[in-house]
């Protein structure tokens, strides 16, 4: 296909596309997103960016944060498998508070949005939403998207009442 | 002699505290620390299925502190916070990434909606110097989302002068043992609220169970039979 792009663009073929994870509402009204396994998480994470040039594809930096990502969902899953609940929630607090203490506000994004694509428990999401509430302004979108995600599963597991209990206050 | 206290509905005995069940438990709990003042201390309860109960307290002056209830000294109640049982879960993980930061957080007396920081350091708002164990309490809290109480409705109390005399003099205390800790300057902070609105822990409590914001004028009938019956009790 015969495109009029810079020559710099011309290398990627799909650029400046909001992929997955970046067009967050329309998203998450679709129940196969929510539903993503861990590896297809992965390969979604690497594609979520508007890429404006070559410089921005993920990069090692990128590829390190869906590292990140993956082991602490593998973490979390093995704990919620063996009925650790507790410890699970642990998890989610101690990974994303030091992201988010250390001001990597990057690795943390990616993170959350791992998270948020792959169908944990409610009080998972909710410990994420709570760890994350003073950073807030930080996170700007995928704090959103996360919102989004707990009106979502709060609304299918206990109706408008449980939107309501859960996420007052913390958005 | 008066009539007999009752134990309000809402002020549990820890042997009513099920671990037997698959909820998490969180809510506020209180006991009286010093029957000569007397003193009323709290702390945010958090109880896991299966495991025992923990508060997580701000003892005194940069004495954050998280205790197994069957280990503590004192004689706790507690009231239950009326929250979703998934919230619960979440609060109670918040609860122990707290204890695990141990932050050093001050003493103080006037609250204005102060909340813990993203490092887990105290973040004072407004004329705040630090927190008391009951607007720790309600700063933990405010972090999870739960809003006890109306703080604009608080007013302040001249019975609450003797309790204020004490804390000076505990804080005296404490930088003898602790110079390094707390310094004059800071006591000297905490003796000028003297006559500032205080909100009590037992009032704290109370407001668990009730629907918040819980107004002034909510807490404190409820607040006042807490103190009666553990009193009485103790």
């Amino acid at each position: 296909m015969e495109t009029n792009w810079p020559s710099s663009y011309q290398a990627l073929q799909i650029p400046r596309m909001p992929v997955i994870g970046l067009s967050p509402m329309s998203s998450f009204m679709k129940p196969t997103v929510s539903s993503a396994t861990i590896d297809e998480a992965f390969v979604r994470i690497l594609a979520a960016r508007t890429v404006e040039s070559v410089k921005q594809l993920p990069s090692d930096h990128g590829v390190r944060a869906a590292g990140t990502a993956q082991g602490l969902i593998t973490r979390i899953r093995e704990q919620l498998a063996a009925g650790r609940r507790a410890r699970a929630v642990d998890i989610v607090y101690d990974g994303v508070d030091e992201l988010l203490l250390s001001k990597s506000f990057d690795v943390a994004t990616i993170v959350i949005r791992a998270i948020v694509q792959n169908k944990l428990p409610l009080a998972i999401l909710l410990s994420v939403l709570t760890v994350s509430l003073p950073w807030r302004d930080m996170l700007g979108p995928v704090r959103l998207e996360l919102v989004e995600a707990v009106r979502l599963q709060a609304l299918e597991e206990g109706g408008k009442a449980k939107v309501i209990a859960v996420l007052r206050g913390l958005t | 002699m008066g009539s007999p206290s009752v134990r309000p509905a809402w002020l549990h005995t820890l042997q009513e505290l099920s671990t037997t069940g698959t909820d998490t438990i969180v809510g506020v709990a209180i006991c009286i620390s010093n029957r000569d003042v007397p003193l009323v201390h709290a702390g945010v309860l958090y109880s896991e299925p299966g495991e025992a109960p923990r508060v997580l307290h701000l003892a005194f002056h940069a004495m954050v502190k998280d205790q197994a209830l069957p280990d503590a000294v004192v004689d706790y109640h507690w009231a239950q916070l009326d929250v979703d049982k998934d919230l619960a879960i979440s609060i109670a993980g918040y609860c122990r990434l707290v204890a695990r930061r141990s932050p050093k957080i001050p003493y103080g007396i006037v609250y204005e909606g102060g909340s813990l920081a993203g490092d887990g350091t105290a973040k004072m708002s407004g004329h705040e110097v630090g927190l008391t164990c009951a607007t720790f309490a309600l700063a933990v809290l405010k972090w999870a989302g739960c809003e006890l109480l109306d703080l604009s409705t608080w007013r302040a109390r001249k019975e609450d002068d003797v309790w204020h005399g004490h804390i000076v003099k505990m804080l005296i205390n404490f930088h003898c043992r602790n110079p390094n800790l707390l310094k004059p300057d800071h006591i000297v902070a905490v003796a000028q609220e003297r006559g500032c609105a205080r909100f009590r822990p037992e009032e704290v409590a109370a407001a668990c169970g009730l629907p918040w914001p819980v107004s002034f004028a909510h807490a404190e009938p409820e607040g006042m039979a807490a103190r009666a019956w553990l009193l009485a009790a103790s």
